[in-house]
């Protein structure tokens, strides 16, 4: 059986893709019929820290990107 | 990170990550195109650190190019990274690609299934990664953002190449992460249809 794991957070749906708003306002419930399959299962996306994004980004971006108005 | 380090542990065999701001136009010291951290490149540099996994190739087949993702790995010959897009180049290694994406014809997603498999096919198989993730986005669909015509038959077709692809070259693992795509609609009808097919055996 292959196993699939579905990684989501809530506030994607409140505030995602920043130009379009709300296009994942149906999720996770669009799910529900996928996840009565024991194929998949839903994760909770965890926040990811700096010191990851500093994995591959200049440190500069960090304070660059919290002060983008969008 | 979260999805790839669980399909690294072997929890799972295959991953789909939903976003909250885009991923590919986010490069080493430049972001926009509304993404702010380059998500794939973040998880590959993570999965090398923390599980030893080198080699990583990516289908990116989002409406635009990827330019971030390009700027974070174009030098890296352990990356490969080929983008169908509005482009044509090829590096002299052969890992950093990118294919114009065919607009209009009878059969729209025909067409572009056909560019995308000939883009990455060969490549992945010759390359033969750890690790294969997929770059998806929905806007290319008909009246999203960048429409080029296609309809879900395209993206349920691109999911079963991605999973033969994942299969033959990386032992079936699978990162799909999210990318462009504007409308509730298109995004409630795709997306649960493309996670279904990640399934397949």
């Amino acid at each position: 059986m292959v196993r699939v794991g579905i990684f989501y957070h809530e506030s994607f749906s409140r505030k995602s893709y920043l130009t379009v708003g709300r296009r994942l306002a149906e999720f996770p419930a669009a799910l529900d019929d996928l996840l009565t399959d024991d194929r998949f299962r839903l994760y909770r996306s965890p926040e990811a820290g700096d010191d990851l994004i500093l994995l591959v980004h200049a440190p500069t971006l960090i304070p660059d990107v919290e002060a983008d108005p969008l | 990170m979260a999805a790839a380090e669980k399909i690294a542990t072997g929890e799972i065999d295959r991953a789909f990550a939903f976003i909250g701001a885009g991923g590919h136009h986010a490069g080493r010291d430049f972001f926009g195109g509304y993404c702010c951290f380059n998500d794939v490149a973040i998880a590959i540099a993570h999965l090398r650190r923390a599980h030893g996994v080198r080699r990583f190739a990516i289908l990116d087949t989002d409406a635009h190019h990827g330019d971030g993702t390009r700027d974070i790995v174009q030098e890296d010959p352990e990356v490969l990274h080929v983008c169908i897009c509005g482009m044509r180049y090829e590096s002299p290694d052969g890992t950093k690609v990118d294919v114009p994406a065919p607009w209009g014809g009878r059969d729209p997603d025909e067409a572009y299934l056909e560019t995308a498999q000939s883009a990455f096919a060969a490549r992945i198989r010759a390359f033969r990664p750890e690790c294969t993730v997929w770059y998806f986005g929905f806007d290319g669909h008909q009246g999203d953002y960048g429409d080029m015509g296609l309809s879900l038959r395209a993206f349920v077709g691109l999911a079963d190449f991605m999973v033969t692809a994942a299969r033959e070259a990386s032992g079936g693992k699978l990162l799909t992460v999210l990318g462009g795509g504007s409308r509730t609609d298109l995004a409630t009808r795709i997306i649960p249809q493309v996670i279904a097919r990640l399934a397949q055996e």
